[in-house]
């Protein structure tokens, strides 16, 4: 009986869902905007965290030796700086020997550059220090430690002095922050905005079909049989809302990969979607099934009562 | 079966409240056949949506099968209706369905078969002589076929009381006889009828019990009665 119920009420929302087309597409409309709007803000937030991550991990601050500084001193240096905080995520020492070997592997195919070495006949690279941290904060600090009087003559110079680097990386991470703050204000207003529209279109729609839902009550009816293919069609709106959004951002984000590779640091945006299209496709059907089975649910509530 | 115990009804209106019936009491039996009538505004139509649960009374008490209709919870009162079949005086059709689905929905609440609902809903459209309509929507047919279709859709389920308001009223002459044959022939059958009308033809030739309603009083309440108004 159970099933045979639910098998009905199927039947009976896919009837009015293919029935009322006009209806359909409308609510179907305002689903995948709203859809859209929420997945667009989560997958662009998702991206500038990626992007964000991968920026941190750029930022740095190098400390470049004297050549005449003894490595043991140097390590001895990396140790106490190392001692600041866990926010310092890691320091790496590169001696004369790595930074000329790592050059003329950047440099391979320039031979201008790896003839100006030759010419030299010298190695010219000091020994430097490169320090990553999670907190800017620490770079100020990390500067203050060479430029005590013992440990000033150590240093040739250090990269975070220059002034442009330095207000660099300061406006980036005040950006960062400021995004993450603003970000989640706005999608807890846009999702808020959402379920207000959503539920006033499936209210809306509901209104039009009063009398039907009255007769029915009056043909005996249960609840569940009138609510039933209500909250059944809700779920075919979702579904097919979900759908069109992926498809189309799927087949826009494509065509902007190609484009924007350069100046998304070589980020690929299209591989992040595809990766991610599981948990996307299954977050989205989770937020408009619940936003549209719960309006279907209080409105049908109160429309049962009338 | 059914039992009226000092039922007023009282519609709160803009200008003044309206009674529509006041201080009612009667009962009706199981098997019986009777015609209630009145003018226009007596209080008929009151009184069946009283006893579908439609309105609530103001005061007194409505009980069908020995249950209160406005003191039980929603799905008693579901399933009370299920046993009842009613014909709408403005029919009360499901317009997203068509002749076939709004027979079958009745019987699909119920909870029969598949099978069966496409041999009593065909059978039951032979009967009242819409077969050839069975695709149709409500909205593309004529008065008279509305009502056909409302009376189809009381009798499917072979409910135990039927409830029939003005279900003449857009019906030429043989067709109204043939409808008022149908409902004789299912009393016989052993349902209870209720038959809600002002057509004086129909109920002198019926033969049974009358009740007249005038103002929302019953002024009259007999046993082989005749159109008195």
């Amino acid at each position: 009986m159970l099933w045979l119920n639910l098998k009905r009420i199927i039947h009976l929302a896919w009837q009015s869902f293919t029935r009322n087309k006009g209806l359909s597409f409308q609510v179907i409309f305002i689903m995948a905007v709203a859809v859209f709007f929420v997945a667009s803000f989560f997958m662009a937030r998702g991206i500038g965290l990626t992007l964000l991550t991968e920026i941190e991990k750029r930022v740095d601050i190098s400390i470049y030796f004297k050549a005449n500084i003894a490595e043991q001193d140097i390590l001895k240096a990396r140790d106490q700086i190392a001692l600041f905080s866990d926010k310092i995520k890691r320091i790496d020492y590169v001696s004369p020997d790595e930074a000329l070997s790592l050059f003329k592997q950047e440099h391979q195919d320039d031979p201008l550059y790896l003839n100006a070495l030759d010419e030299i006949e010298v190695n010219p690279f000091l020994p430097s220090l490169n320090v990553y941290s999670e907190d800017p904060a620490y770079y100020a600090k990390i500067s203050n430690f060479f430029s005590d009087e013992t440990r000033e003559s150590m240093v040739e110079k250090i990269s975070y002095e220059q002034p442009k680097n330095k207000q660099a990386i300061e406006r980036l991470f005040a950006i960062l922050k400021t995004v993450k703050i603003i970000g989640l204000i706005a999608a807890i207003l846009l999702g808020l905005l959402v379920i207000v529209i959503t539920a006033n279109i499936i209210n809306l729609t509901f209104a039009i079909l009063q009398e039907e839902i009255a007769t029915m009550k009056l043909v005996g009816a249960s609840n569940w049989f009138v609510r039933g293919p209500f909250i059944a069609q809700t779920i075919f709106y979702g579904l097919f809302a979900v759908l069109i959004v992926d498809i189309l951002s799927g087949a826009g984000i494509y065509f902007f990969n190609l484009k924007a590779g350069s100046w998304l640091l070589g980020f690929n945006v299209f591989d992040y979607f595809w990766r991610n299209l599981p948990f996307i496709f299954i977050s989205q059907l989770a937020f408009v099934l619940l936003l549209g089975v719960a309006a279907t649910f209080l409105v049908m509530r109160k429309r049962l009562k009338a | 079966m059914i039992q009226f115990q000092n039922v007023t009804k009282i519609y709160n209106s803009y200008l003044e409240p309206i009674t529509a019936v006041r201080d009612i009491s009667f009962s009706i039996k199981e098997g019986e056949f009777v015609c209630v009538v009145g003018k226009s505004g007596a209080g008929k139509t009151t009184l069946i949506k009283l006893l579908t649960g439609h309105e609530k009374p103001s005061q007194g008490q409505v009980f069908f099968k020995e249950v209160d209709v406005h003191n039980v919870p929603s799905n008693t009162l579901q399933k009370m209706r299920r046993k009842i079949g009613v014909v709408f005086q403005d029919y009360k059709l499901l317009h997203g369905k068509t002749v076939f689905e709004n027979l079958s929905y009745v019987m699909q609440v119920i909870g029969i078969s598949d099978t069966d609902i496409k041999r009593d809903v065909e059978q039951v459209l032979d009967i009242v002589g819409l077969e050839s309509r069975a695709c149709s929507f409500p909205q593309e047919l004529s008065g008279g076929e509305k009502q056909r279709l409302a009376i189809a859709r009381a009798l499917i389920h072979r409910p135990e009381l039927i409830v029939a308001d003005e279900p003449t009223g857009n019906l030429d002459l043989y067709n109204t006889y043939e409808v008022v044959n149908l409902l004789k022939k299912i009393n016989q059958l052993g349902a209870t009828i209720i038959l809600a009308t002002h057509d004086k033809e129909i109920v002198d030739g019926l033969k049974k019990r009358v009740i007249t309603l005038e103002l929302g009083k019953i002024i009259s309440d007999e046993a082989q009665g005749r159109f008195i108004l």
